[in-house]
């Protein structure tokens, strides 16, 4: 009996050894090697960047380990995936208004108004260029000879008058004016007055309609309009698309009742390839009215035009009642998904997936004298504060206002990562609340997911 | 012995494994269980599983977390017929769940190190994940004390930080 106790005891207490020196071996998270804690943090980031981010801070180690700026880790647009082709943009970190004004590959621009949110990480321009007019922000390929965008690979254009600025991310990345290389005919800059108007992109090319700046009529840039194509134009009545894979240029404008493609047709000559009377090729669609195309009508309105072959147009008299001419047939048509956005598309190439970036707002920089010297970067090193933003906004933590701050526009870049997608899709830009709509352009919009490495 | 392995032959379809961990205690497993390590699948292959796998650095306890897990799965890939599959899926689920959340800190990581050892990608998934849920919605301090974490940023890193990040850290 007391052998048995013994024996009883002896096994418990060695169970309790065994227990007291596993409780006690020096296993912790230190004891992780780098791979193993880094395929935590991806975990982390993928369930929760803002713990992501409070986890940077707990240490040294854990802070090196997070993913660094230049790779900013990219969040969902929000926890469920898309519903059909719809997809919310809650979680961005501004409730008013805000405008949705340019895509590239798959990334979008957002600006927000200056006054909304004291929201940090979110670049900002250089405050001395906020007095000045700005003309627009566009995306633009990444610098250094690789082609295509991505989050760490693309750049941010600003035209203000006749100055330009770029952004790119990075650590030597920041605000830099450049020469926008926009010049007349005999040599004299071009100025960006206040309504110049951005009418396309294309091979490469971004181009403006420059109303009234000389001679009493307006400019495309880069490229002078032929004298027949003289026009007073804005983007509802000209666009310039093409250029994708090496192909044409083409210029689509509404003409009165007719909407006309040019091509290049050599020596730099712009001659009409096709064109389309808008009463005949709409008749029989349903909705229709016979007063949308008369001849005393107004011209109908170009809302988006390229992405997928087919520039979207709505009547004067009912701009909700979108169709779609098919740039290679000039037949039109209504049932497309992309017919039921009034807003200006912009081509996305995959659900956007969010990242706010930071440029240092707060550098001062003396305005170059003439316009066109190129300066030292404005921004730091960006980093933490990219991860940050990151963060923030897909906590959705942008719904409480931070310190308000007056200045220039702020600009907010979202895409997903990779490769250049095969799916064009579409996001439109919509007032207040802003819930961009995800048309199927080319038959599909949700499925891809960005996962952790 | 020799009955009850070739019952184990016929009953899972394979050969036996012997697993012997760092404190000297044996495994038994079939061949499909414990091929659910890489690291084993691999010595299988190479053939020399005769004498029993030697697990040096894994101990008992683990060990026997890591059977009693791959036991628990071998049926995963092999299970046929949806129904029962469903249900299986379940009980699985079940299962992890309870496994992991009774998990203490060091045996946490030990079971990360081990399955990182023996290559168990589903099992090293599910404990990074878990490591990852226990990190989320803790701040910097909460996290210094449950993982044990020393603070190595100097006082003026820290203030810095907070003053600039404030938003990340109130809650």
């Amino acid at each position: 009996m007391a052998a048995k106790e013994r024996q009883r005891r002896r096994r418990e207490s060695k169970a309790k050894k065994a227990w007291r020196l596993l409780r006690d071996a020096p296993a912790n998270i230190d004891d992780l090697p780098d791979d193993l804690l880094e395929c935590v943090l991806l975990r982390l980031a993928f369930s929760s960047p803002l713990c992501l981010i409070r986890a940077a801070f707990a240490c040294k180690r854990f802070c090196r380990l997070v993913p660094p700026a230049s790779d900013p880790p990219f969040v969902p647009s929000s926890s469920s995936p898309p519903t059909g082709h719809c997809f919310s943009l809650d979680y961005l970190p501004f409730d008013r208004p805000r405008e949705l004004i340019d895509s590239h590959g798959s990334l979008l621009l957002f600006v927000s108004e200056p006054l909304t949110r004291g929201f940090q990480g979110i670049a900002r321009m250089p405050p001395p260029l906020g007095s000045l007019v700005f003309c627009g922000a566009y995306l633009i390929d990444g610098g250094g000879g690789e082609r295509g965008v991505g989050m760490s690979n693309y750049r941010v254009l600003c035209m203000f008058g006749e100055l330009a600025c770029v952004f790119s991310p990075g650590s030597d990345g920041g605000w830099r004016f450049v020469d926008t290389g926009a010049k007349y005919g005999d040599g004299e800059d071009v100025e960006f007055p206040e309504d110049t108007q951005f009418v396309g992109r294309a091979a490469g090319k971004i181009y403006w309609w420059a109303p009234g700046v000389r001679r009493g009529h307006g400019h495309l840039l880069p490229h002078g309009v032929p004298k027949h194509m003289r026009w007073e134009y804005h983007k509802s009545n000209l666009r310039v698309i093409g250029g994708v894979d090496g192909g044409g240029i083409r210029v689509v404008r509404m003409t009165g009742e007719d909407l006309e493609i040019y091509g290049e047709s050599g020596g730099g000559e712009w001659a009409v390839e096709r064109s389309v009377r808008l009463a005949d090729a709409t008749r029989g669609l349903p909705g229709r009215q016979e007063v949308f195309f008369t001849a005393e009508a107004p011209a109908a309105r170009i809302v988006t035009a390229g992405g997928d072959g087919f520039v979207t147009l709505a009547p004067a008299e009912d701009e909700t009642w979108l169709f779609s001419v098919d740039l290679e047939t000039m037949e039109a048509e209504r049932d497309h998904e992309r017919n039921k956005h009034v807003g200006e598309a912009h081509p996305c190439s995959a659900p956007p997936l969010a990242a706010v970036f930071r440029a240092c707002g707060d550098s001062r920089v003396a305005l170059p004298r003439g316009g066109r010297v190129v300066e030292p970067p404005l921004s730091p090193h960006p980093t933490p504060l990219l991860r940050l933003a990151v963060a923030r906004a897909a906590a959705g933590k942008a719904a409480r206002p931070q310190r308000r701050r007056r200045g220039a526009p702020r600009l907010l870049a979202l895409g997903q990562p990779g490769e250049l997608p095969g799916v064009v899709t579409a996001v439109t830009a919509r007032s207040a609340p802003f819930r961009p709509d995800l048309a199927g352009w080319a038959g599909g919009g949700g499925g891809r997911r960005w996962r952790p490495r | 012995m020799a009955a009850a392995a070739a019952e184990a032959t016929i009953d899972g379809g394979g050969k036996m494994i012997i697993l012997i961990s760092a404190d000297g205690k044996r495994f038994e497993v079939t061949e499909a269980v414990a091929s659910q390590s890489q690291l084993i699948s691999n010595m299988i292959e190479d053939d020399c599983t005769e004498n029993g796998v030697r697990l040096p650095n894994v101990d008992g306890d683990i060990l026997t977390m890591v059977v009693d897990y791959c036991n628990m799965h071998a049926g995963d890939a092999a299970a046929d017929g949806d129904t029962t599959k469903a249900s299986s899926t379940e009980e699985l689920k079940k299962f992890d769940a309870e496994l992991v959340q009774a998990l203490e800190n060091p045996v946490l990581f030990k079971l990360i190190l081990a399955a990182n050892f023996l290559n168990i990608k589903s099992l090293l998934d599910m404990t990074c994940q878990r490591v990852a849920d226990m990190m989320s919605g803790k701040t910097p301090e909460q996290m210094r004390e449950t993982f044990s974490i020393e603070n190595d940023f100097t006082p003026e890193e820290e203030a810095a930080i907070r003053q600039e990040n404030a938003w990340a850290f109130d809650d």
